[in-house]
């Protein structure tokens, strides 16, 4: 179960990095900020954050370990801030309410997590079984699912807005099939946060426990594919889309 | 909230006709452009003029004494001056991230 679970991760981090460096630079090449915020998102929670909060704590030397720990709290603290203000901006962007809620995320995101690692430095892997900290962990998990629920309602919202269009020739499939996808990911995200917060809540471990391991890999392995589909679809996939651009929209 | 430039051109132009003020013109775009999927804060020139040419005449004719025909053109000069749309909409980001 935990080489399945490494392996999952292992996927998950490669394929994020590959979207993350690919969205920056084109950050660099074009200066728009969505990509600036969605490659760096990529880059800091699911490339290095997850990655980093799963090694630290099997590392033998525990001042490393810990350093590791740390440096992936603040990884996912700064990645899942970033999915929320890319959220603000590009399907917000006049509201200021979607910026305060953002920034409302971001900051309960940082206290939690501050007090994980604390709680980490102090007792180590084991710190779970302190009370402030299991809550910190619950807390910080469910304002993690939060930010991927309003990624995947946004994306849910905008396919019905797609599928509108296409009545009057408007809408492009391919970005269509992309809104989908997105909702489809971040729906996951969700689903694997809540089982993760429902294993603490219930006074279990996340890391060995048999049930957020399997959703946490499941859940990183297809959103890998999706990744895939999404930011690096190959040209048979588009093609497949376009197959009919008249009644490509209706079927996504 | 604000619409987008081309949003509030055609806002502007609709309100200046007879049996129409500012919110008449308003709620009647935005009833044609919730029709066709479309938000008043992206959509651009473009859309729009899918809007005016096949939603719009629609809802102009619950006004009673509306000359469809003489402000849908009148509309769809408007639009084509307006310089093409350089705001980050969503479909736009989306678009932008594969490719």
């Amino acid at each position: 179960m935990h080489q399945l679970a490494f392996l999952c991760v292992g996927i998950y981090t490669v394929m994020s990095a590959v979207v993350g460096v690919r969205l920056v630079r084109r950050y660099f090449a074009t200066h728009r900020v969505p990509e600036l915020l969605m490659g760096t998102a990529y880059l800091a929670a699911p490339a290095c954050g997850y990655p980093l909060v799963v090694v630290g704590p099997a590392l033998p030397d525990r001042d490393l370990g810990a350093l590791f720990f740390a440096a992936g709290e603040t990884g996912i603290v700064l990645g899942v801030s970033l999915f929320f203000f890319f959220n603000a901006k590009v399907f917000r962007a006049r509201s200021p309410f979607a910026f305060a809620g953002a920034a409302l995320g971001s900051v309960l995101m940082a206290l939690t997590a501050l007090e994980v690692v604390r709680g980490y430095l102090a007792l180590g892997p084991g710190s779970t079984a302190l009370a402030s900290v299991r809550t910190a962990s619950v807390i910080l998990l469910l304002t993690l699912g939060s930010g991927y629920a309003w990624t995947a309602l946004e994306g849910a919202r905008h396919v019905q807005l797609m599928r509108k269009r296409a009545r009057y020739g408007m809408g492009d499939p391919v970005v269509a099939n992309r809104f989908l996808l997105w909702a489809i990911a971040g729906s996951l995200q969700v689903l694997s946060a809540i089982v993760a917060a429902t294993s603490l809540e219930t006074g279990g471990n996340m890391m060995t426990d048999a049930a957020p391991l399997l959703a946490t890999s499941l859940v990183g392995a297809f959103n890998s594919a999706l990744l895939v589909l999404i930011f690096i679809p190959p040209a048979w996939y588009t093609r497949w889309l376009t197959r009919a651009p008249a009644g490509a929209l209706e079927a996504v | 909230m604000a619409g987008s430039a081309a949003f509030e051109a055609v806002c502007s132009e609709l309100a200046g006709f007879p049996n129409m003020d500012r919110w008449t013109a308003r709620g009647t775009l935005q009833l044609a452009l919730m029709d066709a999927g479309l938000e008043a804060s992206n959509a651009s020139a473009e859309q729009l003029m899918i809007v005016v040419d096949r939603l719009l005449p629609r809802q102009l004719q619950s006004h009673a004494g509306a000359d469809v025909n003489a402000i849908c053109t009148r509309l769809r000069d408007v639009l084509s001056l307006l310089p093409a749309s350089k705001g980050d909409s969503p479909e736009a980001v989306f678009a932008r991230m594969g490719s």
